[in-house]
């Protein structure tokens, strides 16, 4: 499917490299976008843009990369969209840049009509912003809920087995473990109390569950399918 | 779209700038080592190389800049459709283009024009629009390959300066080059999208990007496989033409051998009871050779000069006189003084009437058009006809005067003139001795060698191989190439006394590119044989070559490419329509159709929604 230039003026575009000409001065590429896009809010641009050290007469190339971001994130949301995809914004930016545009993000999305498509590795960056958390794996969705939902899901199992682990066919929903200091470590998605009572079943001398933090599910998650070292003979 | 095309100007304003400062001094320095309005086409072709180069070398900076993802994403992610946001790349482009390539030229024309008495016309201003329109195209062509998946999309160059470049009037010119412009643009303007790698959308726009690449991939391969060749054969130390001595009684040896050379080789294989006597008698003889060398006449309001003399020098008055294609005349020029010295018009100095056809400068005060011989007479600054063709005849070479005749050669016969010793004027016309006639036509004819013989005359007629130096056209019509003798006696009696095959030295598939794909080699010939370009002798249009030789492998390789079309296809997500459209391409056009195929249809499963 193709965009038409009308669809195109309702989605809001920010991407890693905060690609602006750099030949233009920030005054001249906001004039250019600001007779391109109807909606254009010339107060939210300088309030976005308020967050960052940046002089309207600057030229791009002069810039440095957290500027940049800043006025590129500005530039996306002063054109009123429906829809903003921001692509791994923080990419590459010092950690007082990061903070700057993490929170003109949230400053500025507060009371907008607008979703935000925030596509990021950085998972403590989700979990400040997210309000639905998408996790996407060779362009496959495999799970939509809220960072809260998603950390409920995946509970940390620690189990003692004095003798031979049981295989891990025999434990359902298992998305990683890990053999630590003589302890199973499992990741378990969707499975509630019986999972204990299957561990007791095959063996377990002790054990205790907890939960994790957003980052360790999402990247359980996706490490059920990469390749790693196999503990123990135990991975799914 | 405005803001778009000013930022882009704004981006290469300085750089546009320098570039046409710099074009202008080397302009006005070349404009005062020689007279760069009469330049033949020739003399032209590296300043049309270097602008075709600027045109390409933008739109690698320009367009190229935006190829990678981000900058893709950043270019076309606005509510402009993708057609407006090239039209205002290509807007910045054609006033880059404008400042850098034709702003220097018109200031240097126009600095002529107003300021000396040099010869300006108005296909002198109108050569501005075509160099424009070449370096435009090439810009096309350059943002066309950079987004494209292959960079060998620049191919599609090839096609539209096959059609819009041609040594014809330069207002016949401006329709092909409208026609070019808007067809590459096209082309160019469809393939900015926002998914490059996608196949192009919409039967039309494929087929009229399909085609100039098919064109293109037909003559660069073609002359890649020569050049691969003769480079090859360079280094096994068999090229014909790189050997200190060429093959035996090949026609390297024949084009090589002086005249007395050339018909001694062909006294060898002549049976005739006086082929040894002759033989004895040519080592006293200055044998001459009288070659087909003019290939084509002037034509008014020509793009460019020919690579033969309009203009000539009158020694004793110290005044040049060049050709106006406006007037139709000859304008004086004092080389001293720089001051005009009048016109030269059909009839002489102060003759204000125009010349029918533009002619030529030959050697020894003759001038000529397509039927016509004249001869200057300095003194009194009139011009005298000599000769005049019957009707379908028309000069092949330059007429000279050698062994006290005048040897003249048209598209029928060679004709031999000697002077009318009784005639009051030394300037009246000269009388037929004898004629010959071309033994088969003027294709393929390289020319004639003789020698004045106590008896009568000798004369060796040579037909070369099937190479046409006109364009990119080839003869399809692949003849061996021979050598004919020919002895005129003294009333004028020819008979032929000696006849021998010579071999070709190069492989015939190396001497005609029909059999790489029959339909694009009949299309690459059809401007030549359509547009009038005052050629000596047109190209005769014709669809299946002279040479059943290349028949088998014509069909080969279509079948090669038809069945290779089939195993691409099969892994590509092209509909049935499709499909079949680039089979019966591939199955007509061949090996072309096949490289355009692989450019243009991506291989990986796609859906079209």
């Amino acid at each position: 499917m193709q965009l038409s230039h009308h669809d195109r003026a309702r989605v809001g575009f920010v991407n890693e490299e905060h690609s602006l000409p750099a030949w233009l001065r920030v005054e001249e590429i906001v004039a250019m976008q600001r007779r391109l896009y109807p909606k254009w809010d010339d107060a939210r641009y300088r309030s976005i843009v308020s967050h960052f050290n940046v002089l309207p007469e600057q030229r791009i190339e002069q810039l440095s990369r957290g500027e940049r971001a800043g006025v590129n994130l500005a530039m996306a949301i002063a054109q009123g969209p429906e829809l903003l995809i921001l692509d791994e914004p923080t990419l590459g930016l010092d950690v007082v840049a990061k903070r700057a545009f993490l929170e003109a993000v949230l400053f500025s999305m507060d009371d907008r009509w607008c979703t935000l498509l925030y596509c990021s590795h950085q998972m403590e960056e989700i979990e400040r912003l997210a309000d639905n958390v998408i996790v996407l794996e060779r362009g496959e969705l495999k799970l939509m809920a809220s960072p809260e939902a998603l950390c409920e899901r995946v509970i940390l199992w620690v189990a003692e087995f004095p003798f031979v682990p049981p295989p891990i066919d025999d434990l359902p929903g298992v998305l990683q473990v890990q053999r630590i200091d003589g302890l199973f470590h499992y990741l378990v998605l969707d499975q509630g109390e019986s999972f204990a009572e299957r561990l007791v079943a095959r063996g377990a001398r002790r054990h205790y569950c907890g939960s994790v933090s957003l980052d360790r599910a999402v990247s359980a998650m996706l490490s059920s399918h990469h390749a790693s070292p196999d503990n123990a003979g135990t991975r799914p | 779209m405005k803001d778009m095309l000013w930022s882009e100007l704004r981006r290469f304003h300085r750089l546009a700038l320098l570039i046409a400062g710099m074009h202008l001094l080397i302009l006005s320095f070349l404009y005062r080592m020689s007279d760069l309005l009469q330049m033949n086409y020739l003399d032209c072709m590296p300043f049309l190389g270097a602008y075709l180069l600027v045109g390409l070398a933008l739109a690698i900076a320009q367009v190229g800049s935006y190829r990678h993802p981000s900058r893709w994403l950043w270019l076309v992610h606005r509510p402009l459709s993708t057609d407006r946001i090239f039209l205002a790349l290509a807007g910045s482009a054609m006033m880059l283009l404008l400042i850098v390539v034709v702003l220097p030229i018109a200031v240097v024309v126009a600095g002529v024009d107003l300021f000396t008495e040099r010869v300006v016309d108005t296909r002198h201003y109108l050569l501005l629009l075509h160099v424009f329109g070449i370096t435009l195209l090439a810009w096309l062509a350059g943002a066309h390959a950079v987004v494209s998946r292959y960079k060998a999309a620049v191919a599609v160059l090839a096609a539209p300066l096959l059609l819009g470049l041609h040594l014809i009037s330069v207002w016949w010119l401006l329709l092909p080059m409208l026609l070019t412009i808007a067809w590459l643009g096209w082309v160019s303007m469809k393939s900015f999208r926002a998914n490059r790698g996608a196949p192009i959308q919409g039967s039309i726009t494929l087929l009229l990007t399909a085609l100039p690449l098919q064109l293109g991939f037909f003559l660069l391969v073609f002359e890649l496989g020569q050049f691969l060749f003769v480079t090859g054969s360079i280094l096994a130390g068999t090229d014909p033409l790189n050997t200190e001595f060429p093959p035996r009684n090949g026609l390297t040896e024949l084009e090589r051998a002086e005249p007395r050379e050339v018909l001694r080789l062909g006294l060898e294989h002549s049976t005739d009871r006086r082929a040894p006597v002759w033989r004895d008698e040519l080592l006293l003889l200055e044998p001459v050779r009288i070659g087909a060398n003019l290939q084509r006449f002037p034509l008014r309001h020509q793009l460019s000069n020919l690579n033969v003399q309009t203009q000539w020098l009158d020694g004793q008055r110290n005044v040049l006189w060049t050709f106006s294609h406006d007037r139709m005349q000859f304008l004086g020029r004092h080389l001293q003084t720089g001051a005009a010295q009048g016109i030269w018009g059909a009839g002489g100095v102060g003759d204000d009437r125009p010349f029918a056809e533009v002619p030529v400068v030959g050697e020894n005060g003759l001038l000529m058009t397509r039927h016509t011989l004249y001869v200057i007479d300095d003194e009194t600054q009139t011009q005298h006809r000599l000769i005049e063709l019957p009707q379908g005849e028309s000069f092949i070479g330059m007429p000279r005067w050698a062994l006290d005749r005048l040897l003249v050669l048209s598209n029928q016969r060679l004709r031999v003139y000697r002077s009318d010793r009784l005639a009051a004027s030394a300037f009246s016309p000269p009388l037929l001795d004898w004629s010959v006639d071309l033994p088969a036509g003027p294709d393929n004819f390289k020319g004639f060698a003789l020698a004045e013989l106590m008896d009568g005359w000798l004369l060796s007629a040579a037909y070369g191989d099937g190479f046409r130096q006109i364009g990119l056209t080839q003869f399809n019509e692949i003849k061996m190439p021979s050598q004919k003798l020919i002895f005129v006696d003294g009333s004028g009696r020819a008979t032929t006394v000696g006849e021998r095959l010579i071999f070709r030295d190069y492989p015939v598939l190396y001497q005609s590119d029909w059999w790489f794909s029959p339909p694009l080699h009949w299309l690459v010939g059809w401007p030549e044989g359509t547009l009038d370009k005052g050629l000596a002798w047109p190209l005769q249009q014709r669809v299946l070559a002279g040479a059943p030789l290349l028949y088998p492998v014509a069909a080969l390789l279509l079948l090669l490419s038809f069945a290779s079309a089939w195993w691409w296809l099969r892994q590509t997500g092209a509909s049935l329509t499709r499909r079949y459209l680039w089979l019966i391409s591939c199955g007509l056009l061949g090996v072309p159709a096949l490289l355009s195929l692989i450019c243009l249809e991506p291989r990986q499963t796609y859906r079209n929604d």
